[in-house]
């Protein structure tokens, strides 16, 4: 438990610099936490008290309105509920494919939201960016390295 | 487990609220840019950083090449600065001769001369002005300290003159002690040499020999040279061996004159 907590704290916080690296030294703008909410849900590895605390990192750093990300992930985690079984059976390529679908929901949420309070921003760039390259490699590293063994799923409720 | 997601969404919300509708907005964006242009301005520091601090071999000597040149930049610079402030100091002692009036019967030309090997080692040099200026052959060329030559060639633009060690140049002087008059002719090899003097006249080493005024061409009591030696001769007169007043080489402006 030690050890999975340790390594999910080095994995964010690497997470914070490489986002943070991206979205000031590049041209693409990241939500790298986004991801990170998505895949822990559709996994069904997680506690909500953590996704709070992640969504609520993801607002900080991602310069978006407190409180957007955990609306979305909370209105996405109606939809997965009945997903997380077909999630665990599927490979990674498929896994990718179900995670981004949702990630593009849950962008579409944000998007919504921050329409709402007169404030958007959407990058095509960025997004494929995302879907393509960030997605597979956080998916990946998320669940065959930081998720390890069952006796470390620290995250079930 | 509803409910409790329910009161997520509205905490969400309250929170969303919370962030449009207050100062919390405005202090995090401001804590956030301020962290962010930190860490920019370190990162882009660190990054250039080795740029600054490790210098390739081609650099380190391209920035010695330009030292080097600088330096030397500098040098001429000073040469050049010297050279100007030495020019002025002539040109003033030159345009000051006739203080005492002693170019009055002269008509008067300010000339620069050109420092040439060429032309010295022919015991000649060459002025910057000529017919433009209306120079005319055989006009006496001084400075402040003595007789130069005379104008042998006139160009357009800049004129050639015989230097008083030339051996084709001759001068009536005397001494400025004893007023002795003798005939004086450049003996090349920056001397000048002086025959036919009289045994009873006293010229001794270190005698100056100046003009005498009587040919028209200089005014009298103008230095010409310095007696070096004298020499006691079989045929009844003594020679003398004179070095000229005028250090050449130093030559800057010099005064044409005219009768």
């Amino acid at each position: 438990m030690i050890s999975s907590n340790l390594r999910l704290g080095i994995f964010l916080f690497l997470l914070l610099v490489s986002q943070f690296l991206i979205n000031n030294f590049t041209i693409f703008y990241v939500d790298f936490f986004g991801i990170l909410l998505i895949v822990s849900l559709m996994s069904g590895a997680y506690s909500w008290s953590k996704m709070v605390m992640f969504s609520l990192l993801a607002d900080i750093f991602g310069h978006w309105y407190l409180g957007t990300h955990l609306v979305s992930i909370v209105i996405i985690s109606f939809m997965v509920h009945n997903l997380v079984n077909f999630y665990r059976m599927c490979g990674w390529f498929q896994r990718t494919l179900v995670t981004n679908v949702f990630f593009i929901v849950m962008k579409l949420v944000i998007f919504v939201i921050d329409a709402i309070l007169s404030r958007t921003y959407v990058s095509i760039n960025s997004l494929i960016f995302e879907i393509v390259i960030c997605m597979p490699i956080i998916q990946l590293v998320l669940e065959k390295i930081i998720i390890k063994r069952t006796s470390e799923f620290v995250w079930y409720d | 487990m509803r409910f409790y997601k329910l009161w997520l969404i509205l905490l969400g919300i309250g929170l969303i609220a919370l962030d449009k509708f207050s100062f919390i907005s405005t202090v995090r964006d401001t804590v956030v840019v301020f962290v962010e242009r930190h860490v920019s301005l370190l990162f882009y520091r660190v990054k250039n950083y080795p740029q600054l601090l490790i210098l390739n071999t081609t650099q380190q000597q391209e920035l010695a090449r330009q030292n080097v040149e600088l330096k030397k930049q500098v040098e001429q610079y000073s040469v050049l600065l010297q050279q100007t402030k030495n020019q002025a100091q002539d040109l003033k002692n030159v345009q000051g001769l006739n203080a005492d009036g002693m170019y009055n019967d002269f008509e008067q030309i300010v000339a620069k001369a050109v420092l040439d090997v060429n032309f010295f080692m022919n015991n000649q040099l060459l002025l910057d002005v000529g017919k433009n200026k209306n120079i005319k052959l055989g006009d006496a060329v001084v400075n402040k300290d003595g007789v130069i030559g005379q104008v042998a060639n006139v160009n357009q633009l800049n004129s050639q003159v015989m230097l008083v060690t030339n051996q084709d140049f001759k001068i009536y002087v005397q001494s400025a002690k004893s007023k002795a008059k003798m005939l004086a002719q450049g003996g090349g090899n920056n001397t000048i040499v002086v025959n036919y003097i009289d045994k009873n006249d006293d010229i001794k080493p270190g005698d100056i020999l100046e003009t005498t005024g009587l040919d028209d061409v200089y005014p009298d009591n103008i230095p010409v040279a310095k007696v070096v030696k004298v020499f006691y001769e079989n045929n009844g007169f003594n020679s003398a061996l004179c070095s000229p007043i005028v250090n050449f080489d130093q030559l800057q402006y010099v005064l044409v004159l005219q009768k």
